[in-house]
């Protein structure tokens, strides 16, 4: 009779590595020899990220109730998770399983009381109260939280209340989980534009600024190693872009948006795409080491194509994107499982809208996230930053590591 | 000592020996799939028979069997030239080894995982996994033990626990 209990931990871990991350949950809770904690970096084999949405109840206008809820693409199946996180609470970023979220301490205050939070375990690690302008910051952090080296990244901007204007100066605040403080380091320098995007990679924090619409974008790099602020050139054909449709028509102006793609599944690249107009895409990869940009071939698809051509190309093929309008977005290789069959495709959350749209070149892939619900919410456009509300929706990927 | 020719080296014989006494002739070129043996070769300790203590007889047939099946033809000078052929070469071997695993009862499943482990035969191992977490998926803990005849070793409290920390999976 074969004992199946004590299986080695070789055999297990290579069981483990075939379910999927609900399944793996109930395998972890057949027994205890099952539960054992080597599976720490053990990859699951959904490879694709879920998606999370969030609800809350009311009653009047007091919140009933709050709820997560998570959709997992490889069983098309959704899960309800009951939470305390209050609706309007601020949310950053969605990495490694765990949101990166504020609150408001006090009302009228500029107090902010940042903290992780991760949905599929219900654990949260807080993080220390941090002074800054409310309405002109963005966040995200480096490695899971609970990995020794991981950096929480705050980059935030005065209003000068005096001349009602964004300020001179701008402050960006770092901090690891266990600090008690967040250490603030101000620059001189003025960002009118919006913060669009931030990412993630080898060390550096990039910083994506993009608000009128005939300007081209300004990628800005923080390093928390050496406490350098550094700007970088966006990419020329981007620039060029801007400078062809200095007064566009209606088709191209309908919006621009740029998007850095944090890829920690992915050799840590750093990624960008850039909208323009209608449904034209376009997505670049930074070369930290040659300080260049690198047009990526698979992702295009315009009449624009002649032009873009004439910049220097990279053949980044078997990638998947995910993005979002305003989270972090994720950059996975098509290599394995579902994701294979998605190579060259972008998966766009659209968070104030909660539903997915899906595109590539062309529409033979499978659509992996039809059947999460649309819904059309009452403001079609937001420029605040995102808060959890019943509108919203994004990425998460599920992982073992817990914070316990 | 000297390393063999490679024509030489691929007719030359190994005698396993399993748990249970029987012996078992194998070509090199066949056990070279076995990481343990292969490193066996390498270090030229394969004089005689070669005792496989964790590995029962109808399990090393069955791990034969699996080997003989996948060992690289290449080395007889057969050449693949087309990529549909080779195509249809993989399709094939993949429905012989759903249909070998298939085969297998629980207990055979589970000498084979052991075995091949013991071996190590990547491939093999994966492809017992793979049955195993099929088996697994879409079920609850309840019905993985009573599959697998495991008692649940948790208290009341642990299980209780075990479903808070997951609760969302376990509804």
């Amino acid at each position: 009779m074969g004992n199946w209990f004590d299986l080695p931990i070789d055999i297990l871990n290579s069981i483990v590595e075939c379910l999927h991350y609900t399944d793996h949950i109930q395998f972890r809770a057949v027994c205890k020899s099952w539960r054992s904690n080597i599976y720490n970096h053990i990859k699951f084999a959904d490879n694709l990220p879920w998606v999370m949405g969030y609800e809350a109840t009311y009653q009047r206008t007091r919140i009933k109730s709050s709820s997560f809820y998570l959709y997992d693409p490889s069983q098309k199946r959704r899960y309800h998770v009951e939470t305390k996180i209050p609706a309007g609470t601020k949310l950053y970023a969605s990495k490694f399983g765990c949101l990166l979220l504020s609150n408001n301490t006090k009302i009228w205050s500029d107090s902010y009381s940042f903290f992780f939070y991760c949905p599929f375990t219900g654990e949260i690690i807080q993080l220390p109260e941090l002074e800054m302008n409310c309405r002109l910051n963005q966040a995200t952090f480096s490695t899971a939280p609970t990995s020794s080296d991981c950096v929480i990244f705050v980059f935030h901007k005065h209003w000068d209340e005096e001349y009602n204007h964004v300020a001179d100066k701008f402050c960006v605040s770092t901090c690891s989980p266990g600090d008690t403080a967040w250490s603030n380091i101000w620059f001189n320098g003025r960002y009118r534009r919006w913060i669009s995007s931030v990412a993630y990679s080898k060390g550096v924090f990039y910083c994506a600024f993009q608000m009128r619409l005939w300007l081209f974008p300004i990628i800005a790099a923080y390093n928390p190693a050496l406490q350098e602020w550094k700007k970088y050139q966006c990419p020329p054909f981007i620039r060029r872009l801007n400078h062809h449709h200095e007064c566009p028509d209606d088709e191209y102006c309908e919006y621009r948006d740029v998007e850095l793609i944090d890829s920690p599944d992915d050799n840590g690249n750093l990624l960008l795409s850039y909208r323009y107009g209608k449904g034209f895409v376009c997505v670049f990869r930074f070369d930290q080491s040659q300080m260049e940009w690198f047009r990526i071939e698979n992702f295009m698809s315009n009449s624009l194509y002649n032009e873009y051509q004439q910049f220097k190309s990279e053949n980044l093929n078997n990638r998947v994107l995910f993005c979002s309008t305003v989270i972090n977005n994720i950059s996975l290789p098509a290599v394995e499982g579902e994701a294979s069959k998605l190579a060259s495709t972008i998966h766009r959350c659209k968070y104030h809208r909660r539903c997915i749209s899906s595109g590539g070149k062309d529409q033979s892939y499978p659509q992996i996230y039809d059947w999460v619900g649309q819904r059309w919410p009452t403001h079609w456009w937001n420029f605040d930053l995102p808060d959890l509300n019943s509108d919203a929706i994004v990425w998460i990927q599920p992982r073992h590591s817990q914070i316990l | 000592m000297s390393t063999p020719s490679s024509s030489v080296f691929s007719y030359r014989v190994l005698k396993l020996k399993s748990s249970d006494g029987e012996i078992f002739e194998v070509k090199q070129t066949v056990a070279v799939q076995s990481g343990v043996l292969k490193q066996m070769m390498e270090d030229g300790c394969t004089e005689g028979e070669i005792p496989l203590n964790n590995v029962d007889s109808p399990t090393l047939a069955k791990i034969i069997e699996w080997c003989n099946k996948h060992h690289d033809d290449d080395v007889e000078g057969r050449v693949l030239s087309q990529e549909k052929e080779k195509e249809k070469e993989k399709a094939d071997m993949k429905r012989w080894e759903s249909e070998f695993i298939d085969a297998l009862n629980r207990d055979e499943l589970y000498f084979l995982l052991i075995g091949s482990n013991y071996m190590n035969i990547k491939e093999l191992l994966d492809c017992a996994a793979q049955k195993v977490a099929g088996m697994v998926k879409g079920k609850t803990p309840e019905a993985i033990r009573e599959m697998f005849n495991i008692q649940s070793d948790f208290t009341e409290e642990e299980e209780k626990a075990i479903r808070k920390e997951n609760q969302w999976a376990f509804n």
